[in-house]
């Protein structure tokens, strides 16, 4: 079944797109999951979570992609889940590492609720991932949204594990000047 | 802003790109750079010796044996000095008569009849009961009778056996066939080896023009050649033959007799090879007393020998313009032997 049946059946309030999303996009949200959260019963509640927040948000969404759609509720949900404390030492080790990295892009302040345009901020990073060639781009993604470990990154793209961290805190420079150029107090 | 909130919208990116990531496996470029200059270092590496090779041919070791030597122009195939004849009764022996019922003339040793019985016993349980036959045993690299060096002094049999093949069950038997002990020694090459070796070296000196004694030597286990240069440059190519032939260095002992070959004396001769004024130009003397090389028709000033200047040379070229000699440059290479060894 493809993406704009399963949509239309949830339009149709049917319950039956929940199980086709789960048989369609299961294991790519469950993946995204135990990645950030690596436990996986957790990973297993937040996919869950994930089937319902779709049943919520579809309608009055149309999404373009249902699997980028779904991946992007299951790692958000993962990401609340370990903030929140419910998976508290049971790993989450790449996020954590993620964000120590990212801490070299930011300030590190607290944003006041508001002041950040969502919208532009959203469009400036679409903007620098644009303007990265392709490799790089999807090596950036593989750390910061899939949040691939770098030992994995550098299986997955035939590159030494040096090569990818120096890579990838080139990246982050590039990005900082990159937002930093678009106006952003970060 | 802190890093969770530069997380979280990191999470907001574009999908296709985000989609486009979570793609296949990256497979490695073909470094087709990298595969082009490893192959290019392969050719190169390659390719380069043997052309060198074919340029610069690897030369067989030779001694100069300097003044040169004894060609026996006689007999078809000199045996080279040092050689042991291989096959018992064809040695001669000091005045008397050998075994065989010949008359030995100075010089030579008498074989010893024990020894020689010996020697044919051992043939003999090789199977082999014709001289010339080519059907030695692997192991077998030839049998000789030892003097000692002295006349009349007691003579013993020397087997020679290839390395590898010698056990004690072999030695057993071949004490069975002579006997009577007998003293045996390594080698490297069998006498079937070397007999074909011959052959190879035969024709691949045949037609050169070059006086040669070609044997094998069972004694020091390899093919003998002594070339005569006759007062002429032995060719590299001869030497590069004979170095395709023996890759190892041992199996062929090349000896460069210097000189000229006196056919009529059997005798070399030292000194250049005198001027022939039918063969080849004089240099003819001018008002300034300079050579100058001109065509033999009687008039100019010939030299033969000792006669020449010391700076002319035969051929009408000067002393001085002469490019330095092979054997010259190889002095420093190879043993230079005394004339009366």
């Amino acid at each position: 079944m493809d993406d704009n049946a399963i949509i239309e059946l949830y339009f149709a309030r049917d319950q039956q797109a929940i199980q086709a999303t789960a048989q369609a996009y299961g294991a790519y949200c469950a993946s995204i999951a135990q990645r950030i959260l690596d436990d996986q019963g957790a990973a297993e509640e937040c996919v869950n979570d994930t089937w319902l927040k779709c049943w919520q948000s579809i309608p009055p969404q149309r999404p373009n992609s249902l699997k980028s759609f779904a991946g992007r509720i299951a790692r958000n949900l993962a990401l609340s889940a370990l903030r929140a404390g419910t998976a508290q030492k049971r790993g989450g080790g790449q996020v954590q590492l993620a964000l120590d990295e990212l801490s070299e892009v930011v300030s590190g302040g607290e944003t006041p609720e508001g002041a950040l345009d969502r919208a532009a901020f959203r469009a400036a990073l679409d903007g620098f991932l644009a303007g990265l060639p392709e490799g790089h781009r999807n090596l950036f993604l593989r750390r910061y949204w899939y949040l691939d470990s770098v030992e994995t990154l550098a299986k997955r793209c035939s590159m030494s594990r040096t090569q990818v961290t120096t890579t990838l805190h080139r990246l982050r420079q590039k990005l900082r000047v990159h937002l930093e150029q678009e106006g952003f107090d970060l | 802003m802190n890093n969770h909130e530069l997380l979280n919208m990191i999470g907001e990116v574009n999908e296709d790109y985000v989609l486009a990531a979570g793609g296949d496996v990256v497979r490695p470029r073909f470094r087709w750079r990298t595969i082009a200059a490893c192959a290019a270092c392969a050719v190169l590496a390659l390719g380069v010796y043997p052309a060198y090779q074919a340029v610069h041919p690897h030369l067989h070791d030779y001694v100069v044996m300097e003044g040169g030597g004894i060609l026996d122009t006689q007999e078809e195939e000199k045996v080279p000095q040092g050689a042991a004849i291989d096959v018992p009764g064809q040695g001669g022996e000091k005045g008397g008569e050998d075994i065989d019922g010949t008359h030995l003339g100075e010089g030579d040793i008498p074989v010893d009849a024990e020894a020689a019985g010996q020697y044919d016993r051992l043939l003999r349980g090789m199977g082999i009961h014709a001289e010339g036959t080519d059907a030695y045993p692997d192991w077998f690299a030839g049998a000789w009778i030892d003097h000692g060096g002295a006349p009349g002094a007691p003579a013993w049999l020397t087997v020679a056996i290839v390395e590898g093949f010698r056990t004690s069950e072999l030695e057993t038997e071949i004490l069975g066939w002579t006997q009577n002990s007998v003293v045996f020694r390594d080698a490297k090459y069998s006498k079937n080896f070397l007999d074909g070796l011959m052959d190879s070296v035969v024709a691949g000196i045949d037609g050169t023009g070059l006086s040669c004694g070609i044997g094998v030597d069972v004694v020091e286990n390899c093919v003998g050649v002594d070339l005569y240069s006759n007062g002429a440059v032995i060719p590299d190519s001869v030497l590069a033959e004979l170095a395709r032939l023996d890759p190892d260095g041992d199996a062929i002992r090349v000896r460069l007799f210097t000189g000229k070959l006196d056919t009529l004396t059997d005798e070399l001769q030292k000194g250049p090879e005198p001027v022939e004024p039918e063969a080849r130009s004089a240099p003819a003397v001018t008002g300034d007393d300079e050579p100058t090389a001109t065509p033999v028709d009687g008039s100019g000033p010939v030299y033969h020998g000792e006669d020449v200047p010391a700076d002319v040379v035969p051929g009408g070229a000067c002393a001085d313009d002469l490019p330095q000699s092979k054997e010259e440059d190889r002095l420093a290479r190879y043993d230079l032997l005394p004339l009366d060894e």
